[in-house]
Formats: C-alpha cells, sequence, structure tokens
C-alpha cells in the first residue's frame, strides 16, 4: 500500500532531517508552502493541501534495494531551501513517474525561529506529532498518584547564613578570650598550639590535614566560581554541596586547629573540617562533655600552660566563649530574627560588643520569651551575665548531666584510633563500618609527645557514644568497664557487636566519641577522648548523583506529561479597560520520601504593589506587582516512573529503600526564580503554565567489598544505575484571544 | 491533534504574536525556561518567604 508519512526529526549539517515512509510507492517528493486548505474528497473525507506560494521539490525515486527491506528512510531537506515565509511541508508519494495515485502525508506545520530584532533564523520543531500516541506512556502516567497540596517548603532567609558567616570570621578572636576557660582542650593557643614548644607528630599530622582541608576549600571555591549558570553539569555537585554549607574562613580553621588536635582524629578533620557547622558542634559537645576545671596528671610530668589563663580579671570574658560555641546553634533561630547582618559585620571582630549585641537581641525576643528569660536571669547587662543567659539556653546540657559520665579532660593526655582506614566515599576519604559484623575499636593512650605511659589503673570506664553529625542526638551509647589497665599497651576492648549495632541507621553521618575515663586520686572522674566521624553500611550504600548521561528531555506532551504540567496561576483583572501583572515567580521542586506520588503545590500571592484606589475609579490601566510562591513535589517512585517513561530501567525496591533513607533527596531540592509580565484588556483571562525538563544522570552506590578485622569497610565497589532528576522549568504564559 | 509543545523559549514574543501557538484555547504569549538551581528547603513554612 502506497503511504506518505512525514515526520521531523531534527537539523543536522545545514539540513533538515525528515522521517520518511512512502509504503509501495517508489516515488515521491516534498512541498513547501505558506497556507494550506481543506479540500473534500468524496462523500465524507476532507484532506489537507498546501496552497498558495507553494515551492514543489524535483521527483525522486527511491533506492529500490533498501526499500524491498524498509519502506522508511530519512529524508533532508537544504536548509536554504526553507526560507522565511514558510510554514508548512508536505509528502506527496506517487506509483510511477508519471504522478500516478498520489498519495499525501498530514501538512507539518513548522515553527519558524527569529531572533529577537525579529529576523529570520531557520525552524524549529513542528507542533504536529505524528508519533502515535504511546498506550504504554499512558498507562504509565495513570499508575502515577496526583494531589493537589498546600505549599509548606521555604529556604532558609538570608540573614542565617550571613549571621553564620560573621560569627565564624570572628571565631579567632573569640578562641583567644577563652583560652583559660578551653584550656582543658587548648595547650597553647599563643605558642601555635603545641605544648613546650614541641612540634609532636600528632600537631604536624594535623597541620598538615588542615592545610590540606584548607587546599580542598580553596579548590571548590575556584571551581564553584568557574561554574557557568547556563550550562551546568558536573559543577552542580560542588554547587550543590557549597550551597547547603557555610563558607569556612581559613583562619577559622588554622585558629581552631589546637582544639581539633585534642578532640578529633585525622580522619575526622578530613571529614568536617569543611563544614564550621559540624566542626563547631564537634567543639561544643566536647566543651560540654568535659566541662570544669582543667586537669593536669600529677604523676607525670607536664607542661605548663600560659601563667595568664588563670588570671582574675580575664574570667568574666573568658567565660563567655565557651558559652557562646555551645550555644550558637541553639540560639542562631532566635539571634537572627533581632540582629541586623551588617551589625554583626560592624562588631564581628570585637567579641564583647558582640556578645553585648547578642545579648540585646536576645532581649528583644517576645513578652513571653523575655518573661522566661528574667526568671533564668534578671538584669543582664554583663558579658558574664549574657553567657550564664546563654548556658541557661543551651537544652542539650541536660542530656549530658543526665545520662553520661562527666569528666575532666586531661590535657596532657591523647587518646589515638588504632588502625583506622578509610575508603574514598562521597568524595572524600572517610571512616566506613560495616553492620554485619562486630565493630572493634582499639585505642592506646600516649603522651603529647606521643609516649606511651607507665602506668596500671585499676578501675576504668570506656564510653562509646555514637552521635548524629548534624543535631549531636545521641543515637547509641555504650560503657565497658575495666580493670587494671596497662596504659603501655593497646586498649582493645571497646567493641560494637553485630547487634548492638542494629539500631544504628545506615547511610548517615555520625559522630563516633570515644572517652577513656578513671578516678584521679582525688575521687573525680578524668578522661581523655577523641572523636571520628563516621558511617555504617550493611551492604549498598548511596554515593552521589553524577554527571548527566542525556540532553534535557522535555516533558511537553500536554496529554501524556499531564500530570507533570502546572497551572501556576489563571486570572484576569475587570473593572479597568486595561490591565498589566508582573510577577516574581519562585517555583520550588522539592522530594517526598514519605509519599508516593507527585503533588502540584498551591500558589501563594503576595501584593507588592496594586495602582487600584477603592475610594474612587478603578485606573484606566491597572497595574498589579506581585510575588507568586508555587511548586511541585517529586517522590522516587515518581522518579521510576518517569524513568520508565524515558525507556530507562526503574530503580528496584532495595535501591528505593536505601535512596530514602539517604540525603538523595537534597539533590531534588530546587528553585527557579523567574519575573512574567502580562497583560490584556478588560475581560481577557491569561493563565502561567509550568513543565519541567528531565535530564537522566548516573546514581552513584557502593557495595561492600571488603571488611578487615575491626569491621571496618576497606575496599567498596562503585556501581552506576540512572537517575532523572528535573533539570529547568518552562513557563509558559498564555492569555485569552477577543 | 497537535500534542507536543515546541521549546518555544527562542522565540521573541514578536514571532509569537505572529506564528500563534495555543494551548487550552489560549494563545501562547511567551516560554521561558528557566534552570533549576539546588537550594536548602526548609518545611512547614506558613508565611510566604
Amino acid at each position: 500500500m502506497a503511504l506518505a508519512y512525514l515526520r521531523y526529526k531534527g537539523y543536522e549539517n545545514d539540513h533538515y532531517v525528515f522521517h520518511v515512509d512512502t509504503g509501495t510507492a517508489k516515488f515521491f517528493r516534498y512541498v513547501l508552502g505558506e497556507e494550506r486548505l481543506k479540500l473534500r474528497v468524496g462523500d465524507n473525507d476532507i484532506i489537507q493541501v498546501l496552497s498558495g506560494n507553494k515551492t514543489a521539490s524535483k521527483l525522486f525515486k527511491v533506492n529500490e534495494a533498501l526499500h524491498r527491506v524498509t519502506s522508511s528512510f530519512p529524508l533532508k531537506i537544504p536548509k536554504k531551501v526553507i526560507t522565511e515565509g514558510i510554514k508548512y511541508v508536505q509528502l506527496y508519494s506517487f506509483n510511477d513517474v508519471k504522478n500516478k495515485a498520489p498519495t499525501v502525508s498530514k501538512v507539518l506545520r513548522l515553527m519558524p525561529v527569529r531572533t529577537h530584532n525579529s529576523n529570520f533564523a531557520g525552524i524549529s520543531l513542528s507542533l504536529k506529532t505524528e508519533q502515535k500516541l504511546s498506550v504504554k506512556k499512558n498507562n504509565i502516567m495513570q499508575t502515577i498518584p496526583l494531589k493537589n497540596k498546600a505549599l509548606s517548603y521555604g529556604e532558609p532567609p538570608l540573614s542565617k547564613v550571613m549571621f553564620w558567616s560573621a560569627l565564624v570570621g570572628a571565631l579567632p578572636s573569640l578562641l583567644q578570650q577563652a583560652a583559660p576557660v578551653l584550656g582543658s582542650l587548648l595547650g597553647n593557643l599563643n605558642s601555635g598550639g603545641t605544648n613546650n614548644n614541641t612540634q609532636n607528630q600528632q600537631s604536624t599530622d594535623i597541620t598538615n590535614k588542615v592545610l590540606e582541608v584548607l587546599q580542598t576549600i580553596s579548590n571548590i571555591t575556584g571551581q564553584n566560581a568557574e561554574v557557568p549558570t547556563s550550562n551546568q553539569t558536573e559543577g552542580q555537585a560542588t554547587a550543590q554541596s557549597l550551597s547547603r554549607s557555610y563558607n569556612m574562613v581559613p583562619e577559622t580553621l588554622l585558629g581552631l586547629q589546637p582544639i581539633l588536635e585534642k578532640i578529633l582524629t585525622l580522619e575526622a578533620v578530613e571529614a568536617v573540617g569543611d563544614n564550621p557547622q559540624k566542626l563547631f558542634l564537634a567543639i561544643k559537645d566536647a566543651v560540654l562533655s568535659t566541662e570544669h576545671e582543667t586537669k593536669t596528671l600529677d604523676y607525670q610530668h607536664v607542661s605548663k600552660s600560659s601563667s595568664n589563663y588563670n588570671n582574675a580579671p580575664n574570667f568574666s570574658k573568658a567565660k563567655v566563649a565557651p558559652a557562646l560555641l555551645a550555644a550558637i546553634p541553639a540560639l542562631m533561630p532566635v539571634i537572627e530574627k533581632a540582629l541586623n547582618p551588617e551589625l554583626i559585620e560592624a562588631v564581628g571582630n570585637q567579641p564583647v560588643k558582640l556578645f553585648k549585641a547578642i545579648g540585646d537581641a536576645v532581649l528583644k525576643m517576645d513578652e513571653q520569651e523575655i518573661k522566661h528569660l528574667e526568671a533564668i536571669n534578671p538584669g543582664v547587662d554583663s558579658a558574664d551575665d549574657i553567657s550564664k543567659l546563654m548556658q541557661g539556653m543551651s537544652i542539650s546540657r541536660t542530656i549530658y548531666k543526665d545520662d553520661l559520665i562527666q569528666y575532666n579532660l586531661v590535657k596532657d593526655l591523647n587518646l589515638n584510633f588504632i588502625g583506622t582506614k578509610t575508603v574514598f566515599f562521597k568524595n572524600k576519604n572517610r571512616v566506613l563500618y560495616t553492620k554485619n559484623n562486630q565493630v572493634l575499636l582499639p585505642f592506646s593512650i600516649t603522651t603529647d609527645v606521643g609516649e606511651r605511659l607507665n602506668k596500671s589503673i585499676p578501675k576504668s570506664v570506656i564510653q562509646i557514644l555514637i552521635k548524629d553529625a548534624e543535631t549531636m542526638h545521641l543515637v547509641f551509647r555504650k560503657t565497658i568497664k575495666l580493670i587494671d589497665v596497662d596504659l603501655s599497651k593497646d586498649i582493645n576492648e571497646a567493641f560494637i557487636s553485630e547487634k548492638e549495632s542494629e539500631s544504628i541507621p545506615c547511610n548517615k553521618e555520625f559522630k563516633l566519641e570515644i572517652s577513656y575515663i578513671w578516678k584521679s586520686k582525688s575521687g573525680k572522674n578524668i578522661g581523655v577522648l577523641k572523636n571520628q566521624y563516621i558511617h555504617f553500611i550493611k551492604d549498598i550504600i548511596y554515593d552521589r548523583i553524577g554527571e548527566p548521561t542525556s540532553k534535557a528531555i522535555p516533558f511537553n506532551d500536554i496529554n501524556i506529561h499531564r500530570k507533570f504540567w502546572h497551572k501556576i496561576w489563571s486570572g484576569g483583572y475587570s473593572n479597568s479597560p486595561r490591565w498589566e501583572a508582573t510577577f516574581d515567580v519562585q517555583y520550588i521542586m522539592a522530594l517526598n520520601t514519605k509519599e508516593n506520588g507527585v503533588s502540584k503545590l498551591e500558589t501563594r500571592t503576595m501584593d507588592v504593589s496594586d495602582n487600584i484606589n477603592e475610594d474612587t475609579e478603578h485606573p484606566k490601566r491597572r497595574r498589579i506587582h506581585a510575588r507568586l510562591k508555587s511548586g511541585y513535589e517529586l517522590s522516587f517512585e515518581a522518579i521510576n516512573h518517569v524513568l520508565q517513561l524515558l525507556n530507562q530501567a526503574p530503580l528496584d525496591a532495595e535501591l528505593l529503600s536505601i535512596l530514602k533513607r539517604s540525603d538523595a533527596k537534597t539533590s531534588f531540592s530546587l528553585s527557579a526564580r523567574h519575573r512574567v509580565e502580562m497583560k490584556g484588556r478588560e475581560g481577557d483571562t491569561a493563565t502561567l503554565w509550568g513543565y519541567p525538563e528531565f535530564t537522566l544522570r548516573k546514581l552513584n552506590v557502593s557495595r561492600v567489598e571488603k571488611i578487615d578485622d575491626y569491621g571496618q569497610v576497606i575496599a567498596m565497589m562503585p556501581q552506576e544505575h540512572t537517575i532523572a532528576i528535573p533539570e529547568t522549568i518552562h513557563f509558559i504564559g498564555t492569555k485569552s484571544e477577543r | 491533534m497537535e500534542n507536543t509543545l515546541p521549546d518555544l523559549s527562542k522565540m521573541s514574543s514578536t514571532t509569537l504574536e505572529i506564528e500563534a501557538v495555543y494551548i487550552d484555547g489560549q494563545k501562547i504569549l511567551f516560554d521561558k525556561k528557566v534552570r533549576l538551581m539546588p537550594v536548602i528547603l526548609e518545611e512547614n513554612k506558613n508565611s510566604y518567604e
């Protein structure tokens, strides 16, 4: 049977390429035209043909050899043939050279592309799609549950970032002020962080690690500056990670080095060194769990700290810094409401003024909060009082007092993890433990210069704490009582059994804190601690969403992709002959791990200006300026359906479950902002639509391959899957016609 | 039946005025393609911002 099938495929080497099928017909030609008309054929049939100013190609003959195999083939029309004014193309096929038995294709509409000065710049895809509606795709779409939901997402206010950055910048000077109280953690700030001016191996290692982290920070910052906004590919992951944490000031990290040396392992410095929030949480945690005065071992010769540390006049000021460190995360939400970022910037390098400003801000809270604060500490007017105030607000302190062993840190000793190994995971070398085996945590106790102690401790306790790295919530606690421990040897008694690790979530970063505690001669608890940042893994762990493997795929089929089309705003304005609306649109794309469908989120409107005056006549030209905020919520199950729509293998249930418990959802926290303008006459209505384009990207996960005798993962097998991620959003404005 | 909307983001409003394309009976005024950028999202926000 003769056919005349024509479909636009794309542009290639100065030719517009079409897909043609002529069936049994062996001759064909194409016709380009500016107009089309309908012709009645027989009693009931109507066909469309081109008319007016039209151009027909010469008569072509199909390649008979190939035609016996398949009747379809590509047709290439030179770019120069399709000139301005050509709107349609049609295919004619014939059985013989005399144009016998013509068959005509559907008329394809060509969309001319014009530059902004209206110059003709070629054609774009035809609006006509000759592909049959895919029943399969429609069926896939039918299975995606769709909801309409209230908008419940927002971005944290900018001031929080600015506030945090200012405080981070001020921290080196805060730490100088805080030296007496932080003495238990610090060796000697003024001498560069080592006691006796001895640069022992541990200090050197920490210094090197800090420098490494600084190098990484500067590299990331440099890369980020070069990331183009319009063609972001591999740089996106970097930009994402930067957007989620606040920048670390290099001076701050160097200033913190003496503290890091005491409380964090080398691996932990690498894991969280570029994340001030986690770093200061770790410091705060150490301050709180090892509060009280500094201890030195009475049987061991130790270096003396700076004599100024115990000077009474400095005490009130000195108390402030650790309290501030402890309280910053808890105070952040309330302080940021009251403090002007410029003010913080101005006083940021003067700690006492900064504390005063924070104190004032705290006192500007609402009445209920003030009453509560007054009950804690009325008449706050000094730095010392603010310190108490902040300590009172530090909610996490109660956890430590009630449940955990309190002890004073022995500043001259170090706890060292033994046999720690790292594997490259999530762009860093990290410490990973398996949940399928017992985890052993051997450590040693040494002096600051790395010497073992010839000392036996009759009774001692190992305290193992595992806390959420983001919130410091305790997720696991264990104490192991020991008798007659020889400090000259390794201590191998710390462990977490396979059963105990069951309660610890997988694929999440935790702070592992090991403390070794014993009684001093005066009967008080003393000890040492060290923190490690770790992940627990069972079999597979989510790593990252990597580079794109496809171009952006528009979800532009109004029928098939209907559930992804979002009517963001619709309306018009009456009582004025003309109206003009300007909308600043923010469109949020989020992912909900608790749902299995998609949700169109409501649009919230906030008027910025409107020239209507209710008391007088409506203006002749109504002008409205408003902010629109709307969005769309995906789920991993919906992403699976998207993958099927794009002819990709869906993710299996195990992988979906792992993704839901990982931080992969943050890659779907996206936002687009754009200003749109619409105008019309009285009675006109307009609509703002949105639809996404998805990109296929590599989904990198890792499977545990090798575990050592300590339960540490020492080799991972990377695996690649494919996932779909929304990349862009089309804002389409439409208006009714008169 | 016309189902697939072409990418009209490269076309000026003048072009769209001349070469009218319709969605749900309404004429398209503009098609702006905007890249979705990674952000930190917080849930349970009641106010506009």
